[in-house]
């Protein structure tokens, strides 16, 4: 009778222990030593990456194809998920062999002495550095230690929309003077001038270039030192010109709660003439009806602005980067060498091309103009010898605690809840803090 | 439900209240019928998104779809492995379910018929318990994860299986205590002397009579484990054994999102836990009524 | 039941329970709080600096503000939530035609994937193209055309009706089981002596489920302390943190700023802080129960 309770018990332990027991033995048939084959693990922050990064999808495939002794073992997860499951992994030490990761989180990797140095990769020429565009490889070295190659090129900037300018007799704008001027004309109309959406407080990239057009790589390690303060003259300019786009009406007026799906949304379906974006766009504005009548503009200029105005945006997005215990495992790393070196060819460039992202070594390869017209604006847009493109996204240097700030400073301006003043005093509170 | 049949059977005198009532119900019963259309007006609208192209959703979403298209199903269809999913989900759920359903209801039964010599050891008892329901999500993330690792069950069922019982301990936890609470003390000193042990008691006395409480606990839980994400998104890397909550996120891309995938996919899966819903409940009431009777 | 009751018995009844309780909650619970005397980013080693980071909590405007909302979605819920669910099952409980189809469909909005409730409320709620705004334009009823989400105040009741209308199927189920452990004699005994469905109610069903209000009312008052999806998804805690929980602020803190340590303080506070109301309230009802 209580046999019966305690054989109970039991049972429910035995079932647990069999179920643990039986699972774990499938996972160590995964046998890492075979003799030819070699298995990466590729962790990537989409969860289908066929569908949503088809040109890294598909230069996984081609690489396969030409080095069938190699099995790349894809593991997608949702970008927020991705970041997270990383940190997870660094904790206790599991991390893949080579994943994409966020700027601040990979130098934090490379603090804690978890990634392989890359350099090898550089000085042999297997990945030769002189074809990289500027500030793409320097990004991601520090002491002389190569932790990680950006992802793919991170171009961003204000799609327009030149059938909605042309309806009301506007030229489009170059300097900030021309963008208030528009915006009035658009607002009389309903038209809004700037498509965007707080509720994805990263969709701020031409603004971040305009951080740059005051002065912001001349003043940031300053600033983060704790020497200078975010909250000066030049931040607070560029902040009063935000307040008074967002005064005009240049943006939705609810703003507050769109996202940065039904901005695009909006942009595409003619209601907004430009859109704060990247080049990740192109397919999809390409497919549209606006297909003729888009391009890439870099933002405006600014006559009280420092230094440089003609700053266009073509900076290192983030890095993919390799886990430091790849060596331990024989021909994994000669695998990975392998790959990067696949990645950065010519021949990697030209699958980037087919799929309308931006190459990240200088390759002019083959556009077909006719049938991608917007994606050759884009390129021209990035080859224009005037301008030059900032060394870097002004938040991809600072910590994300920081970069997030930034971002709620500025939509905090745009969404009427700070003051210039107090939104740059939110940045300063964030790194003092840290 | 059930208990108007129960009463028509044994009831006669009762016959003159039935017409009186038959009126007063046909109130009540468009009452819910309005209710249900109105909690379901969403639900419906959703259906009706299911057809529309993904700008259509966000550009025109009150509007009727243009044209009845099933482009988003079968794109769903394509990017999904249902059936796998299905099956790792079934299996997860099964093993997840009868293993809490029987662990928290030994506790619960120990915690809240049996004697206990300290009251204070008793109550600290069933306080500790309950804890587990103030703890906010994603904590139990970072802990988990090691735990799963040192045990050496990543990328198994068991590793979301025992975080999922245990998730569930406090909610069991305090449906059952607070049920068997009430349980008359009669029925069980009847059974005790009749010659019952401890085990034939809860199985055959006290089990059928809390089959109500059973089937909320099965039904909440199984339907938990079905949409549960933050777990299984990070337990689980290996294809094979991705759970279907895992399947909406494969129409998420970093700067873009495919809502008629979404839409169409979430339909797929909610179909067959309403009709489970549905059809579990009313056989579990039913079941409970005849073992009523019988005990 | 004394009979019945040996030691071993007990120990062995409660034992796996509280083993896999212990590993799998509770002590994740120690390790957060040890965590939240750290500095950490979640990479690297974390650095000790004592009670900082709770300092800084109490500092902290935007904690408190999303303390605020928590508590309002709170009261809120509690206030719309348990009569209607109660009501509900009231209905519910009476045998009708397609009574079971129509038991699933009220549960139909909690198995609904959180990001399509954002989906769908943000067409309902959104200021500018949300449904209720477009129709009240449309009646001249401009001035009743508020921020319903979006603006600074009445986003927490925005997730408040939104999460009760998530969860309402699932509460009425409880209520629904609670109802069906009544006995049928009790029933049948009131309605021979010609009691009205109101007395009925208020005089044998109300008292008889006790236990069952209290069971959803300490449930309400943990889900709400833990809602999350649905604030993400209907404004993602904006404009600017304003409408932010508790739990997406500590998501955000932990997750997208990368300061695991606060965030874990927060987690930490936002658990006995839950605990409290919690154990207010059952201590609360208990002595009205007692006089």
């Amino acid at each position: 009778m209580n046999k019966r309770l305690v054989s109970l018990s039991i049972l429910v332990f035995l079932l647990m222990v069999t179920v643990l027991g039986c699972s774990s033995k499938t996972e160590s048939t995964n046998t890492k030593d075979g003799s030819k084959e070699v298995t990466i693990d590729f962790a990537v922050h989409v969860a289908n990456p066929k569908d949503q990064e088809p040109a890294f999808y598909q230069m996984v495939e081609k690489f396969k194809e030409k080095n069938p002794e190699i099995k790349i073992n894809l593991i997608g997860t949702d970008q927020k998920e991705h970041i997270k499951n990383m940190k997870l992994k660094a904790q206790s030490n599991t991390l893949p062999d080579i994943f994409w990761i966020l700027p601040a989180s990979a130098k934090e990797l490379e603090e804690a002495g978890m990634l392989l140095d890359l350099s090898p990769l550089l000085k042999d020429k297997k990945v030769d550095p002189d074809k990289f565009h500027a500030s793409m490889i320097d990004t991601y070295n520090l002491d002389g230690k190569q932790y990680g190659l950006p992802y793919q090129a991170l171009v961003t900037g204000f799609w327009y929309n030149k059938a909605l300018f042309d309806k009301y007799n506007l030229e489009l704008p170059e300097t900030y003077e021309d963008l208030k001027e528009v915006t009035k004309v658009f607002k009389e109309n309903n038209v809004t001038t700037i498509a965007k959406g707080a509720k994805d407080p990263y969709s701020v990239w031409a603004f971040l270039t305009m951080f740059s057009r005051f002065g912001y790589f001349d003043e940031i390690d300053q600033i983060l030192a704790g020497k200078e303060s975010f909250n000066n003259d030049n931040f607070l300019k560029l902040y009063e010109k935000i307040d008074e786009l967002a005064k005009l009406g240049a943006f939705p007026p609810n703003v507050s709660t769109l996202s940065y799906f039904q901005a695009v949304e909006m942009f595409l379906n003619g209601e907004a003439a430009l859109l704060d974006a990247g080049v990740w766009e192109t397919q999809k504005i390409q497919e549209s009806a606006l297909a003729k009548d888009a391009g890439l503009w870099w933002g405006p200029t600014f006559s009280d602005g420092v230094g440089n105005q003609n700053l266009s945006s073509v900076v290192p997005a983030a890095p993919l980067v390799v886990n430091k215990k790849v060596k331990e495992v024989k021909g994994k790393y000669a695998a990975i060498e392998k790959f990067m070196e696949f990645y950065y060819s010519e021949e990697g460039a030209q699958i980037m091309l087919d799929n309308q992202v931006p190459p990240i070594i200088k390759y002019a390869g083959e556009i077909d103009r006719a049938a991608n017209p917007v994606f050759a604006k884009v390129v021209e847009a990035m080859n224009d010898p005037e301008w030059e493109s900032q060394p870097n996204q002004p938040d991809l240097i600072v910590s994300e605690a920081v970069g997030n700030a930034i971002y709620d400073s500025i939509y905090g301006v745009i969404n009427g809840i700070y003051s210039p003043k107090e939104a740059l005093d939110v940045v300063d509170k964030k790194i003092s803090s840290q | 439900m059930a208990h108007v049949e129960v009463q028509r059977q044994s009831n006669v005198t009762l016959k003159h209240l039935k017409s009186k009532k038959r009126r007063s119900h046909l109130g009540g019963y468009l009452l819910i019928y309005l209710i249900t259309f109105v909690v379901m007006i969403p639900f419906l609208w959703m259906l009706l998104l299911s057809f529309k192209t993904n700008s259509e959703i966000l550009n025109s979403p009150f509007s009727l779809p243009e044209t009845l298209s099933f482009q988003n199903y079968q794109k769903a269809i394509e990017t999904l492995d249902i059936l796998l999913m299905y099956k790792n989900t079934f299996i997860i759920a099964g093993i997840t379910i009868v293993g809490q359903i029987i662990i928290t209801f030994m506790s619960s039964f120990a915690l809240s018929r049996m004697v206990f010599k300290s009251k204070k050891l008793k109550s600290g008892l069933n306080f500790y318990f309950l804890l587990g329901l103030a703890i906010p999500p994603f904590i139990l993330l970072f802990p988990v994860y090691r735990l799963t690792i040192e045990l050496g069950l990543m990328n198994t069922h068991a590793s979301l299986v025992l975080p999922y019982i245990a998730t569930s301990i406090s909610f069991n936890s305090l449906l059952f205590i607070g049920f068997l609470k009430g349980f008359p003390k009669e029925i069980e000193e009847a059974a005790i002397i009749d010659g019952c042990n401890l085990f034939s008691l809860c199985r055959k006395v006290v089990l059928p009579m809390i089959m109500p409480v059973v089937a909320t606990i099965f039904i909440f839980n199984i339907l938990y484990v079905w949409n549960e994400f933050p777990f299984a998104v990070t337990l689980i890397s290996d294809e094979s054994l991705s759970t279907i909550p895992l399947g909406i996120s494969e129409f998420k891309g970093r700067w873009s999102i495919d809502y008629g995938g979404i839409i169409a996919a979430s339909i797929l899966i909610m179909i067959p836990q309403l009709v489970f819903f549905g059809f579990f409940q009313k056989y579990i009431i039913e079941g409970m009524t005849a073992g009523a009777v019988k005990g | 039941m004394i009979w019945l009751s040996k030691k071993r018995y007990k120990f062995l009844m409660i034992l796996p329970s509280l083993l896999l309780y212990s590993t799998y909650i509770i002590l994740p619970i120690v390790i957060a709080f040890y965590y939240s005397l750290t500095k950490f980013t979640g990479i690297g080693t974390p650095e000790f600096v004592g009670l900082s980071n709770y300092q800084l909590l109490f500092e902290d405007p935007l904690f408190w503000k999303s303390l605020k909302n928590t508590i309002i979605v709170l009261g809120f819920t509690i206030v719309v939530l348990l009569p209607s669910s109660f009501l509900l099952a009231l209905l519910l409980n009476k045998k009708m035609k397609g009574g079971n189809v129509v038991k699933a469909l009220n549960f139909a909005p909690a198995v609904i994937a959180p990001i399509l409730v954002g989906l769908i409320w943000v067409f309902i709620l959104d200021p500018e193209i949300g449904f209720i705004n477009v129709f009240l334009t449309k009646i001249g009823l401009e001035e009743l055309a508020l921020k319903w989400i979006g603006g600074e105040t009445l986003t927490p009741y925005s997730v408040g009706l939104v999460e009760s209308w998530r969860i309402v199927g699932f509460i009425a189920t409880i209520f629904l089981a609670g109802l069906t452990t009544i006995p049928r004699e009790i029933y049948e005994a009131c309605e021979m002596d010609g009691a009205t469905s109101l007395q009925k109610l208020f005089f044998i069903i109300i008292p008889m489920l006790n236990e069952t209000f209290k069971i959803n009312t300490v449930l309400i008052i943990t889900f709400c302390f833990k809602i999350f999806e649905t604030v993400i998804q209907l404004t993602n805690g904006g404009p600017n943190h304003l409408s932010e929980v508790l739990v997406t602020y500590m998501y955000n803190i932990t997750f997208i700023s990368s300061e695991y340590g606060y965030g874990m303080a927060i987690a930490v506070v936002t658990f006995v802080i839950t605990i409290l109301f919690t154990g207010i309230y059952l201590m609360f009802t208990k002595k009205e129960i007692e006089s």
